[in-house]
């Protein structure tokens, strides 16, 4: 224990650290006082939700330390180009905690029952029809829907109904075909089949599944009149890669618009590759404690919601990726928690907050484990 | 206004050139530190917790020449039992499916048994097929269990606390009839020379059969269905060293017990010689 404490404890000290330089040099470039506000405010936040005692909210300390980084680094990739910028974005970090926390509560008091399950599957796909319901939508639900549709499903699963399950993963898949948004229902199909196939424990049904989401891309494809929405400009990414640094640059590079860049390429401009390595990696070492924590479930019904959190994260970014390196021709998706769209980082936050819940589950579990065997001495 | 000149700006700048990777590198090597020092705590912790997970036990009361009598296996709160080694109960009884039934634990009712299709169990003389409702015949503290030609008797580590709800009358469709209450043999004649064979359970300590001669319709107080179950003495049970009560008292001495040396059971095979037997059937 001692160990994993000091653990924790050099993380806490590092985000501090580390966090405090990087606002704390600009500021004293420009003297602007909110920088100085930001270097106490940012790391001073991180330590406070890092030190939040167990016994008040109980939250995965390593996935914690890792959202805190990646959210961290999306607000330095601005913060020589524009201070206003960077606040708006450490105020949508803020404001995703509570989706990190609603997630959290969620799986500790979701209850795997026909009712629960039919009622988020609704939600979700309810989210998902959104713009084709409202045409006149300018951002997208589609992140958060497709969470809530495979919460449904895990519950579906872990009541061993496949059928429900099978019926709320098509109809996602059906509704993001509609709306041609060809890489959010490539991610739900992906994932929802391979949930399936772990939690179903049926040959015949994983095929089902697998058959069933293949089939709505095939038809969609066949249908004419359809076509799958490309990337307006081919490989302007794959150049700026390829001109980024590896180490910050010997001067603060400009950038003339801000607000419309992404954030993941205006860290490695800002920075280096090096931070972009380091945000990859962050985010894989993420999905190894996902899968960590679905391993150690006690109920099927976790194991699928940690996989399927996994699947959605995961899948996001090496389709972020792909599309950087122009394997894919399609409009690229926000890397997790590197994002300035409010839906898409509030449904990361989701996820990140369904994660914290299994995992405070799991600890649960063991410590009664632990009270039964004290009880037996 | 500025606090530091351009040139004390610069070097700054120039110093964090270099400072900042390296404290991004370290980030990422500490936090991969912190979640490998948590999986290991963790296994740590359940290394010397060895039941974690399990709700309980079931205790083979009748079995076949592949399962010994008095065998037990940890019961998990999910899983499938069958006769395939990939199951998380192994049944290798006549009888029992490949897969035969899905169960799972429910807090305050116990375990909700689940036959899959075609299959059949009876629980404490009672037919449940794939159509019953499972919280209506939940497997409790003592329940005899048939499946194929074995018997099994559930124990559990929370005993009777989380499941005194579940004795309530049954439904009408699930009465049991006089034939089956009958022909129901929950604890079936062991001969004379049966040496026991479990190390940790003796004959001595596996509770008595399950008297069938009060009818569910006619229990009408909780006290009286508790009566019903059989008297499970927990002192008398020898805990297994492995098992989380395992310091809960030392290992008898007495001649009689054999001991684990002694123990026909055979050790579990290594994961991957399941899997291909698994694959072979």
């Amino acid at each position: 224990m001692r160990k994993n404490s000091s653990f924790h404890f050099r993380v806490c000290a590092l985000l501090l650290i580390f966090f405090a330089c990087v606002f704390l040099l600009p500021a004293c470039r420009s003297g602007n006082p909110i920088l100085y506000v930001l270097s106490a405010a940012v790391p001073g936040s991180m330590l406070l939700l890092l030190l939040l005692p167990n016994g008040l909210f109980p939250l995965d300390r390593p996935s914690l330390a890792v959202m805190l980084s990646l959210c961290g680094f999306s607000m330095m990739a601005t913060v020589y180009l524009s201070v206003d910028e960077t606040v708006s974005q450490g105020i949508r970090c803020a404001a995703g905690l509570f989706f990190l926390a609603l997630g959290a509560v969620l799986v500790r008091s979701f209850r795997s029952s026909v009712p629960a399950a039919g009622l988020t599957g609704f939600c979700g796909l309810g989210l998902l029809s959104l713009p084709l319901i409202i045409p006149e939508l300018t951002f997208s639900l589609s992140d958060g829907g497709m969470a809530l549709v495979m919460l449904a499903i895990s519950a579906f699963l872990a009541l061993r109904l496949r059928l429900p399950a099978l019926f709320a993963g098509t109809s996602g898949i059906l509704l993001l075909l509609l709306q041609k948004d060809f890489g959010s229902a490539g991610v739900l199909a992906v994932s929802f089949a391979a949930v399936f196939w772990a939690a179903s424990d049926s040959v015949l049904w994983s095929g089902i599944s697998a058959v069933s989401a293949g089939g709505l891309f095939v038809l969609f494809l066949a249908l004419p009149g359809y076509s799958v929405p490309q990337r307006a400009e081919i490989s302007p990414v794959l150049s700026r890669l390829s001109s980024m640094p590896l180490l910050p640059p010997e001067s603060v590079p400009e950038v003339s618009d801000v607000a419309s860049s992404d954030l993941f390429f205006l860290l490695g401009e800002q920075y280096g590759v090096i931070f972009l390595l380091c945000s990859v990696l962050l985010l894989i070492l993420l999905l190894i404690r996902g899968a960590s924590l679905a391993q150690h479930t006690r109920k099927s019904f976790h194991a699928s919601l940690s996989l399927s959190t996994v699947l959605l994260l995961g899948l996001r970014a090496f389709m972020f990726l792909a599309i950087a390196a122009d394997l894919l021709p399609l409009p690229a998706p926000a890397f997790p928690f590197m994002t300035s769209s409010m839906p898409d980082l509030f449904s990361n936050f989701f996820l990140l907050g369904l994660l914290s819940g299994v995992s405070a589950r799991n600890e649960a579990d063991l410590e009664e484990d632990m009270h039964l065997a004290m009880l037996a001495r | 206004m500025p606090v530091a000149s351009a040139d004390v700006w610069n070097i700054l700048y120039t110093v964090s050139r270099y400072l900042f990777p390296l404290l991004a590198v370290s980030l990422v090597f500490l936090v991969l530190f912190f979640i490998l020092s948590d999986s290991r705590i963790r296994r740590e912790k359940v290394h010397h917790l060895p039941g974690s997970g399990m709700v309980g036990e079931l205790i083979v009361l009748s079995g076949s020449r592949d399962l010994e009598t008095n065998t037990w296996f940890p019961v998990p709160r999910e899983g499938v039992l069958g006769a395939v080694r990939s199951c998380d109960l192994v049944i290798p009884c006549p009888g029992v499916r490949t897969k035969h039934l899905d169960f799972s634990w429910e807090d305050g009712i116990g375990l909700l048994i689940r036959p899959r299709t075609g299959c059949e169990v009876q629980i404490n003389g009672i037919p449940v097929t794939c159509r019953t409702r499972a919280a209506d015949v939940p497997l409790t503290h003592g329940a005899v269990l048939q499946v194929g030609s074995a018997l099994l008797r559930l124990h559990l580590f929370a005993a009777m606390d989380s499941t005194v709800s579940a004795f309530r009358p049954l439904p009408e469709e699930l009465m049991p009839s006089a034939e089956s209450s009958a022909a129901f043999v929950p604890y079936p004649a062991q001969p004379q020379n049966t040496v026991p064979t479990a190390p940790f359970y003796q004959a001595s300590n596996v509770p008595g059969p399950m008297p069938s001669s009060v009818p569910y319709d006619q229990m009408s107080t909780i006290s009286e269905c508790m009566q019903s179950v059989p008297p499970f003495d927990q002192s008398s049970i020898v805990p297994e060293s492995s098992m989380p009560v395992q310091n809960a008292a030392p290992p008898l001495q007495q001649e009689s017990h054999v001991s684990l040396e002694a123990s026909p059971v055979p050790a579990r095979p290594r994961r991957s010689d399941r899997w291909k037997e698994d694959l072979g059937e």
